[in-house]
């Protein structure tokens, strides 16, 4: 990963931190007063394939130099955007911009009356960068504001290090902005885990319900029991996100579900939760239980819990969990939500796929019990009355196919992973085809769920990554999709199809997909599997569903 | 922990030397990772993680790790 840093002042002492990371290159130009030059100049570095992302740190004081007035200022401010602006039209949507917002240290001095102006030029800044980041899914706000808010403007800035070496901000402000820097960095890059496990006493209220009973326990929109409905906030925005909840227990069911039926101050409701465990089991075992429920891996859970002998419990036995220490000092559960947040779940940008997911597996469980009650599969296949949309990925399917590679680990062939960048790429390419198909039935939509990669060289055409969303696992609803591809490239005139499993430690699932489906292995080596079909001996495939093509 | 031994941690950080390397008395110049942004940023940090003040009068002449730690000593 490579980055490009801009900036107005000197921000050196990030660039050297930068060069001890490992993982992260940082790209600086000499001198900072060249920051504009550089974004305008196709030939200078930034505009190279090898930087991912543009950091552009800019310093209100400094923009506006020399301006006196205030509509100088704005005037100068407005020419400074217009040219960051052409920048990103130029160097186009495969990089990402981060652009700060903007703080003036001090006002003028002025009397009380007359009033500070510089908040209107920080405000027109604003303005214009959140219509850049609305307009453009590559264009971030940089909080630099908030950075300075939080720290506070004393400790922010630094005068000494200003007057002797054009740094502006302290030491501390410095590691506060290459840390973000990072964080960014690495949710560019990074898998989120999926699900957030929570037990019930003492941490989504206090006190315990058992023996507090419903009016006993602390929860409250002031005072102490605010602390816990604050926590509870900031929980329910994670699920917001697409982050699922489960509950994991200890407590006698009917207790825990009337305390988070009735009380006024519950937050988190039980339609929150797609899987709640309430009882007297162990923790560890319920744990197992959750993932498999909702078929994902015991690695992608995070679990909380304020009891120190249940998080070494998980921690001994399911050693894939992660568990975060719990605040001591309980007045910072709502500061843990955030670095929760930060640490296992933070993303630049959220799909429609994840706003809904709570619902999706919810539908998913509820399907599966149907099916336990089936005595006859197919006819149970059949009643789910399943639609199947396909068709090649146009740019709003992007992001979610980005996140497809990313995120799928069972049912993925190949396991590639593709950045936003690749797949663009790929899908602009004449010898790549993309599908991606949706899947409904009558529980619901489950959203775009399945990716299929297939480059074409003359008449053959070679499976690149095929990969479905466990939700749907198990319904034959690869077996129609791949179908659709086979037919579509057939009338495209591919005679054969290669492909190719690469096994790893999660994708066993469909270690015998394509043997299934008649494929004729050619070649094995250390557990990678190479398939040929001739599309002319294509065997009838199983389909139950009905298959909608655009 | 005392100034000394948080002086010799900052140093080893921003001057990319392992802490058990540290000499004190060593001169600046003798010092090849001791630039002049080096120079700042140590000396910041010194102020910022040790809650001291360096005049600015007083940045330029400070030539060893030792010489630091005799000025911010009487805080």
């Amino acid at each position: 990963m490579k980055f490009a840093l801009l900036s107005n002042i000197n921000l050196e002492y990030i660039i050297r931190k930068f060069t001890k990371n490992q993982n992260i290159e940082c790209y600086s130009p000499n001198g900072y007063g060249v920051w504009q030059q550089i974004i305008m100049d196709p030939n200078s570095v930034i505009y190279e394939n090898s930087i991912d992302s543009i950091f552009l740190i800019l310093d209100a004081q400094e923009l506006t130099r020399g301006c006196d007035s205030f509509e100088e200022k704005a005037k100068e401010l407005n020419s400074i955007m217009h040219s960051i602006v052409t920048a990103i039209n130029e160097i186009g949507s495969k990089k990402k911009f981060f652009i700060s917002n903007l703080h003036y240290k001090y006002s003028e001095i002025k009397s009380l009356k007359h009033q500070n102006q510089n908040k209107k030029l920080e405000y027109l800044w604003f303005s214009e960068l959140e219509k850049l980041n609305n307009e453009h899914d590559n264009v971030y706000m940089f909080h630099l504001d908030e950075m300075i808010l939080r720290l506070g403007s004393e400790e922010f800035y630094s005068d000494k290090l200003w007057y002797l070496g054009g740094a502006k901000y302290s030491i501390k402000a410095q590691n506060i902005i290459s840390n973000t820097i990072e964080l960014l960095m690495k949710a560019l890059n990074k898998k989120r885990k999926k699900c957030l496990v929570l037990d019930l006493d003492n941490t989504l209220w206090g006190g315990v319900i058992g023996e507090d009973g419903l009016e006993g326990i602390e929860l409250s929109e002031f005072k102490e029991g605010a602390r816990y409905k604050d926590f509870q906030k900031r929980i329910k925005e994670l699920k917001e996100m697409g982050i699922l909840l489960a509950i994991c227990s200890k407590n006698n069911y009917e207790d825990a579900m009337e305390a988070i039926n009735k009380h006024e101050h519950m937050v988190l409701k039980e339609e929150d939760f797609v899987c709640t465990k309430i009882n007297w089991e162990p923790k560890t075992r319920n744990i197992k239980e959750i993932a498999s429920e909702l078929n994902i891996g015991i690695d992608s859970l995070v679990f909380i819990d304020d009891n120190p002998v249940e998080r070494d419990a998980v921690r001994e036995n399911v050693p894939e969990v992660c568990v975060p220490e719990f605040p001591k000092d309980t007045s910072k559960l709502e500061a843990f939500a955030h670095d929760i947040y930060e640490i296992y779940f933070f993303t630049l940008d959220n799909t429609i796929e994840d706003k809904n997911k709570t619902k999706m597996y919810k539908d998913n469980v509820r399907r599966n019990t149907e099916r336990a009650a089936a005595t006859d599969l197919e006819s149970f296949f059949k009643g789910l009355k399943t639609k199947i949309l396909i068709r090649e990925v146009l740019p709003e399917d992007i992001k979610r196919a980005t996140e497809l590679t990313q995120k799928t680990n069972q049912f993925n062939l190949t396991t590639k992973r593709y950045t936003d960048k690749e797949i663009l790429n790929l899908a602009s390419s004449k010898n790549t085809k993309i599908y991606i198909a949706s899947v409904s039935d009558k529980y619901g939509d489950n959203g775009k769920v399945s990716l299929a990669i297939v480059n074409l060289v003359g008449e053959e055409a070679v499976i690149d990554s095929f990969i479905m969303s466990c939700r749907v696992m198990g319904r034959y609803i690869e077996d129609q999709i791949i179908d659709y591809i086979e037919n579509d490239l057939k009338e495209h005139g591919v005679k054969t199809i290669k492909a190719l499993y690469k096994p790893t430690k999660k994708n066993k699932p469909v270690l015998g997909f394509y043997d299934r489906l008649g494929y004729k292995k050619i070649n094995e080596t250390n557990g990678e599997k190479e398939y040929k079909l001739d599309l002319s001996k294509k065997q009838l495939r199983k389909l139950y569903g009905e298959l909608i093509s655009k | 922990m005392d100034k000394r031994e948080k002086l010799a941690e900052i140093a080893s950080n921003i001057l990319n030397i392992k802490k058990e390397e540290i000499v004190f008395r060593a001169k600046k110049e003798s010092i090849e990772s001791w630039d002049s942004f080096a120079h700042l940023a140590l000396l910041s940090t010194v102020e910022e993680e040790l809650g001291v003040v360096i005049p600015f009068e007083e940045i330029e002449e400070i030539d060893s790790l030792e010489m630091l730690l005799e000025k911010i000593k009487g805080e």
